[in-house]
């Protein structure tokens, strides 16, 4: 069976069961404090797995259209940047600092490679977003608890693997604090 | 877990999932939709301690609370008079019904002769 098959398979068995989830969150841990001002839930542990549609969903506010697919191991973006349409292929992993570093493995332009002023354009555009840390010419670093800070519940928690397959990204995520 | 802050549940494993509306409510600040599939939680003695002590507000002696694996006995003061209830149980399931919730528990065994 092929990696699409497979995808098409999954999709339409979510579709089945008249939930379709887009972001599974598994194994989770932590705590939960009640005080006179109601439950404060903490997430230390877990593992959220997360559609190729809930992350298109969460890109959607960046100013820098983004589209993003997800294939075995690695993910292929595309970006509208000063009017040009770059490729990337891109792999994530965890950082040293327990962020997820995405890196942009090969960039193009059609089939030529693309201008490093339209690269810093593009990267300019992400730096300085809450959550975003601009780490060379080809990553980036994402702070989940930053980026996912709406929620109402409280992540203490650093990523320490990820995976990648089609339509999922999987992140395993272990406490912050290294207990 | 501090003293000062006895009324904390450890969330030792639960599992949840998010719908697209879900999602897209979330991420507008409209609310919150989830569904969980797996939920263990886990309550220590000090927390149950204090959560008893909550439900049983008195003048005298504060309530107590043992919690064993035979079950759960809990002392107390109701209007000057001593109450003591033990409940022998090696389990407690919350149980969905047609528009109620019953909590059953699991009768400890007991020794005999």
């Amino acid at each position: 069976m092929t990696a699409e098959a497979s995808t098409a398979d999954a999709r339409a068995a979510t579709s089945r069961s008249g939930w379709g989830s887009v972001v599974r969150l598994e194994s989770l841990g932590g705590t939960v404090e009640l005080g006179p001002g109601g439950a404060h839930p903490v997430i230390d542990r877990g593992t959220a797995r997360i559609s190729e549609e809930a992350l298109n969903r969460l890109l959607m506010p960046l100013p820098l259209p983004l589209t993003l697919r997800l294939n075995a191991g690695e993910a292929a973006v595309e970006a509208e940047v000063g009017g040009f349409r770059i490729s990337a292929t891109v792999h994530a992993r965890a950082g040293h600092t327990g962020k997820l570093r995405v890196e942009a493995t090969s960039l193009r332009l059609g089939w030529l490679p693309v201008p490093p002023h339209l690269l810093a354009l593009a990267l300019g555009r992400l730096e300085g977003r809450r959550g975003i840390t601009v780490d060379g010419q080809r990553s980036l670093e994402l702070d989940l608890p930053e980026l996912l800070s709406a929620i109402p519940v409280a992540l203490d928690v650093r990523v320490s693997h990820v995976r990648v397959e089609p339509g999922w990204l999987e992140l395993h995520c272990v406490p912050r604090s290294g207990r | 877990m501090s003293e000062s802050d006895p009324l904390r549940i450890e969330i030792e494993n639960a599992a949840v999932e998010i719908s697209p509306e879900g999602l897209e409510a979330m991420l507008a600040g409209r609310g919150v939709d989830l569904r969980f599939s797996q939920l263990e939680f886990r309550l220590s003695a000090a927390a149950v301690q204090a959560l008893v002590q909550r439900l049983m507000p008195g003048e005298g002696e504060p309530a107590r609370a043992e919690v064993t694996p035979q079950g759960v006995s809990i002392e107390g003061e109701k209007d000057g008079r001593r109450v003591r209830i033990r409940l022998d149980a090696t389990a407690l399931r919350l149980q969905p019904g047609e528009g109620e919730l019953r909590l059953v528990s699991e009768p400890a065994t007991r020794e005999t002769g």
